[in-house]
């Protein structure tokens, strides 16, 4: 008598099979059987496979008559000698809008549609392709020098995703050439609930709409400008599950810099562009501890690359 | 003269191992450190299955070195069962919590499942469809891409 094994193992066994199995197959194994169906799609089942697979790089990729998403899977093979990689994404996909991408936390993508006004706010697994659309109210409409930024991510005892929407005007006196923050506001959007709930800001600080929060151990992260404190760039940390902002400092750098911020891994890192000859990234060695930014590598730029700016995801 | 430890399983057959083998397993590592070493019960595997698991852990003992290739082909070898005891040897080294055990067993059951399409995977396994053929024809519309 010819029996199914699998319904004699506790699930945990179970998910730990499936999560080493490659996406593509998980996906067919929804349909094998209605209890592998249930399992696939519980959250201990997403945890799981996420601390198993490999990671991966969405890249939007927009042409004039359609847009693509791609997922590239980074395997751990370091060629030196050979430059130019080629990857074959694992999946390629286009969903029913156009939304770049912005953002990205455990598996899910966060897009945003530029093209609309207030602007198409998505959620999106690119894996199985679901996703929902934020809506937001009319009064989201902005306009050039306000500034709108963004960042997602969840919270790191409750899992929650969340979208952090800052909005802020932007006054420059043209005589004094000082800027002034007289509005800014915060919304907050935590999935599932359907609605944004208002946050309270603090001192204004200076966001740019060019960037979105680094997420990196349950908080958010911006480079701010203080202009009405110490008129230096500040980092601004969002706790998600407090929904409290803080700052802290960055290292020493020129006030003219090029600066980006960014997670690589489990640290936070700043880059500074504003050299002609090279890149400096710094890394946060012990988060939270300002003392602890080391300057971690240092990039040539080669003459091909002279006056361009780069931004690293 | 290292110490030894009996174990009893199931049906009452009693094995002799040395410590090292059996502190392989955190269940019985905690129970040897609650110091009752002398016989420790494992009623929830058979004899032939803690045959295999003991057989495992020596060689384990002998060797954990990843890189070496006799350990390879042991592990090859050893998991080369029918599924009954493959199955088994999960339950019984997710009870005795065999790290690397539990890691090769179900990287062999994930390595049968790879690639394959449900219909083969049921057979396989002999899992029951329970959908409809509307439900599963639904899953497969909703999730085209990795059918294609």
């Amino acid at each position: 008598m010819d029996q199914d094994f699998f319904t004699n193992l506790p699930s945990e066994n179970i998910i730990d099979i499936l999560s080493r199995i490659p996406v593509r197959t998980i996906v067919q194994c929804k349909c094998v059987c209605k209890s592998w169906f249930n399992l696939l799609k519980s959250g201990k089942f997403v945890q799981s496979h996420l601390s198993k697979s490999s990671d991966g790089l969405a890249v939007f990729q927009s042409e004039r008559s359609s847009d693509l998403y791609k997922i590239y899977e980074f395997k751990d093979e370091l060629d030196l000698q050979h430059h130019e990689l080629h990857y074959n994404p694992i999946t390629t996909f286009n969903l029913p809008y156009h939304g770049q991408i912005e953002g990205s936390a455990n598996g899910l993508l966060f897009l945003r549609d530029l093209r609309r006004s207030p602007n198409g706010l998505y959620v999106c697994n690119p894996i199985t392709r679901e996703y929902i659309e934020l809506h937001c109210p009319q009064d989201f409409v902005y306009s050039y020098p306000q500034v709108v930024t963004h960042g997602f991510g969840t919270s790191k005892t409750t899992s929650q995703y969340k979208v952090v929407r800052i909005f802020h005007d932007c006054i420059n006196n043209k005589n004094t050439h000082q800027m002034r923050i007289p509005k800014s506001e915060c919304q907050v959007y935590t999935l599932g609930t359907g609605s944004w709930r208002r946050i309270e800001l603090g001192s204004p600080l200076g966001y740019s709409c060019r960037t979105i929060g680094a997420f990196l151990n349950g908080n958010l992260h911006w480079l701010v400008y203080d202009f009405e404190g110490s008129r230096s760039t500040l980092v601004s940390c969002f706790d998600l599950e407090t929904e409290i902002f803080s700052t802290f400092n960055l290292p020493k750098h020129d006030t003219r810099s090029l600066l980006g911020l960014f997670a690589l891994g489990d640290f936070l890192c700043l880059s500074d562009n504003s050299s002609d000859d090279e890149i400096v990234v710094w890394l946060m060695q012990e988060y939270g501890v300002e003392k602890s930014w080391t300057k971690k590598f240092v990039i040539s730029r080669s003459p091909n690359f002279l006056g361009e700016y780069f931004q690293r995801r | 003269m290292s110490e030894k430890i009996v174990l009893t399983c199931s049906d009452g057959t009693e094995f002799v191992v040395d410590e090292a083998v059996a502190l392989q397993s955190q269940t019985l590592k905690h129970m040897i450190e609650d110091g009752c070493a002398d016989n420790i019960p494992v009623p929830n595997v058979t004899a032939p299955i803690l045959a295999k698991v003991i057989e495992y852990c020596k060689r384990h003992v002998a060797s954990a070195d990843p890189n070496d290739a006799d350990l390879k082909s042991f592990y090859e070898d050893f998991v080369k069962v029918d599924q009954p005891t493959l199955f088994d040897l999960i339950l019984a080294a997710n009870y005795l919590d065999i790290k690397n055990l539990l890691d090769l067993t179900c990287q062999t059951v994930a390595d049968m499942i790879k690639g394959k399409s449900p219909e083969e995977i049921r057979t396989i396994f002999n899992i029951k469809n329970d959908f409809t053929p509307e439900e599963e024809e639904q899953i497969r519309k909703d999730n085209a891409w990795a059918f294609e």
